[in-house]
Formats: structure tokens, sequence, C-alpha cells
């Protein structure tokens, strides 16, 4: 069975850059461009992974669905995604459990490798 | 280390205490606090546009990536793949240069706080000289103050005031050509319950700065060299605010311009 990986991103183009990689690979993929959406995705199946942007709707809500994930979903591994350069509340929300952060504009050479990462972590 | 500054001299600031009167500072306190909610509002307006740009940069660069995988997965003929692989990477190298462009944006808005030490002033100067020695091979940049070994350590974040010092040397060098760019060292006087501050001059032999845009020199994206970015004063003045001090424009005329770091000591007061 194919891991499943939830994208959360408002950017449209962004998020479909990421989910025709990772569908390519062989995931299978669920995108979401905002919190509300995101949850319900969460209720209704299990995520081993989601990809988080920070920013979402120009406001850091990406981190509190971060710390959500955390705390109801602990066998979600957690990536988070940046545009900004102001990284003190992503590195703490990567001490409280995310995996890792990504900056934007990502190679996705590298999203995969963090991607295959997260996953055998898991193992 | 080569430089003319003699290190353990017997007298403290010998140069310094010959020189004229110090003249009066252009612009001054207010100036200082302008520059520094120009930088505030630059920093803010910076941080928007790397953002905003970063995510149709990400946009495109993932997509190239995209169609380089497909191709690479499609066509069988190494001369129409190279071909077309070529296309690809010249927008993958365009992206490329977008992005580095965003990151330099988005380290202006990153300066953060320093991280306050105590920093041996001769020891920085002199290695700040070396540094633009280095860059700039015919320059002749002097250190006409003696040290006393026991002069005060600054209050400083030692990468911040080579920043700084690298910035003004330089400057002074750019204008200067191959005359001769001066440092000097001093302590200002100690006022009740103030420490007081070492005074680092840095005296050019430049034309000086124009009058129309002497008041300027500190405003983020202000140069008057075409190919320069404009910030580095402006970070310069920021960085010098932030660890307590200043940074001021005591002369500027026909015969040249002297800029004048002042950094707190390391004192009782710490």
């Amino acid at each position: 069975m194919s891991s499943r990986v939830l994208v959360v991103d408002d950017e449209p183009g962004l998020r479909a850059v990421l989910t025709d990689l990772l569908d390519m690979e062989g995931y299978e993929v669920v995108d979401c461009d905002g919190v509300v959406s995101a949850k319900e995705q969460l209720g209704q199946r299990e995520f081993d992974i989601a990809m988080v942007d920070v920013f979402l709707s120009s406001e850091p809500a990406g981190l509190g669905l971060v710390s959500h994930i955390l705390a109801e979903y602990p066998n979600t591994g957690v990536i988070i995604m940046t545009g900004y350069a102001d990284r003190a509340d992503v590195e703490a929300a990567c001490i409280s459990g995310a995996y890792t952060c990504i900056d934007k504009p990502f190679d996705l050479d590298d999203v995969l490798r963090v991607v295959s990462a997260v996953l055998d972590d898991k193992k | 280390m080569s430089n003319c500054c003699s290190q353990g001299a017997t007298r403290e600031f010998s140069t310094a205490s010959k020189r004229k009167a110090q003249p009066s500072r252009i612009g001054g306190q207010k100036r200082e606090l302008l520059a520094a909610e120009r930088l505030e509002a630059a920093s803010r307006l910076t941080a928007w546009v790397a953002h905003e740009i970063n995510n149709p940069l990400g946009a495109i660069f993932g997509n190239a990536q995209l169609l380089a995988r497909c191709l690479q997965r499609d066509i069988a003929d190494p001369k129409i793949l190279g071909e077309y692989m070529r296309f690809l990477d010249g927008i993958r190298d365009q992206a490329e240069r977008c992005a580095r462009i965003t990151a330099e944006m988005q380290r202006f808005t990153q300066q953060g706080e320093p991280d306050l030490r105590p920093v041996d002033i001769p020891a920085a100067i002199f290695d700040a000289i070396d540094v633009v020695r280095y860059a700039f091979p015919e320059c002749r940049v002097t250190c006409e103050t003696s040290f006393n070994p026991e002069l005060p350590r600054v209050k400083a974040d030692p990468e911040w005031f080579s920043r700084i010092m690298f910035e003004l040397l330089s400057n002074a060098v750019e204008a200067s050509g191959n005359r001769p760019v001066i440092v000097r060292v001093s302590r200002t006087k100690e006022k009740a319950g103030a420490p007081s501050n070492i005074e680092i001059e840095i005296e050019d032999s430049g034309s000086g700065i124009n009058e129309a845009v002497v008041n300027r020199v500190f405003d983020p994206f202000f140069s008057t060299r075409e190919k320069a970015k404009g910030l580095g004063l402006t970070l310069s003045l920021e960085m010098a605010r932030k660890m307590s001090g200043s940074l001021q424009i005591a002369k500027s005329d026909k015969s040249g311009s002297i800029f004048v770091v002042s950094i707190p000591v390391w004192g009782n007061a710490n």
C-alpha cells in the first residue's frame, strides 16, 4: 500500500507541483488550500505525512495546524514549508515534534529525500 | 599582522588627542532615528516581496523540474532530450538566480539582535584592515592611533563590528582610490552614570559626499554608486544602534569625509 501524504498550501501553483511530484513517485496525495479543509481530511483518513505551509492566507495559521496534527495525530509525520526567513516559530514547531522545515523555493529532489526520510523514521 | 598601528605604546590615543576639535555631526540623533524607521519599513516591505516572489518562483522551478523528469522518462533520443533539457536548464538557471535575490532580500530582514561580548578594538580593527587590504590590494589604509594595552574592550557583537568596519573601510577606499584612508580611535569622556564610548573614525581622501544627498546616505536602497545596493550604510547604522552605539558623518567636504562609529566600552555598567 502506498504512503498517504497531505499537502496543505494556499498557493495553487506550488500545491499542484507537490501533488504531481508525489503522485508521479507513487504516493497517494490529498491536497488542501487551508486549515479547515485540512482538518476535515485528517478526520476522515490516516496520513503518513502532512506537508504544511506556515503561512496560509498571509497568516501564520499553518503553525496552529502543525500543533493540532502533532497533538491529535501522532502517527503523522509533519514537514513544515516556509517562504519566510523568520524561523523562530518554525524552529519551535520542529522542537515540539515536526520533522523538519523546507524553504521555498525548494528543489524537488530535496522534497523527495525529506519525505523518504520521514517515512524511514516512522518505521 | 602588518599595519602601521603600534600596539602597547606608552601614550594613549596619541593621534586622536592631537586632532582638531570635533566638528558637529551631520544629522545627529534625529537622523539616526529617521533612518531606523525607514529601515524598519523597508524590512517589512522586503520580507513581503521576498515571500510573494518565492511562491510563484517555487511553482516555476517545480514545474521545470517536473517537466525535466517527464522528458527524461519519455524521450529516448539523447540528442532531442539534450536539446529540450537545455531550454529547461535556462528556466532553472534564471529561477535560481531569482531565488538567490530573494534569499539576499531575506537576509536583509533577518538581522536579529546582537550577541554582545567584550570586543578587543585593536585586534578587530587590524583584522578589518587586513580584510580590506585583501579585497583592495592597491589601497592605502593606515591607522594613526597608538593603542594602549589598557584600552578597554567595547560591548559589541564581534561579527557585527567587523561588518561595520569592513563597510566603512571599503567605502572609504573606493572613495579614495590610491590616496590614503586613515583610521583613528579615541575614547569619549565619561558622563555621570553613563559608560564612555570608544569612537573609531574613518577618514577618506575622496571628494566628499554631495551636499544634496549627504542626508540620504543612511537611507535603505540609496547609493551614489551605480551598482551598489544601498544597504551597507543602512545596515551598519542599524547594527551600531542596536549595540547602543552610533554611526555618524562627522565631516564631508571637498577634502574627504569622516565617518565615526561609537560603541560603549565594556565597563562597570555591564
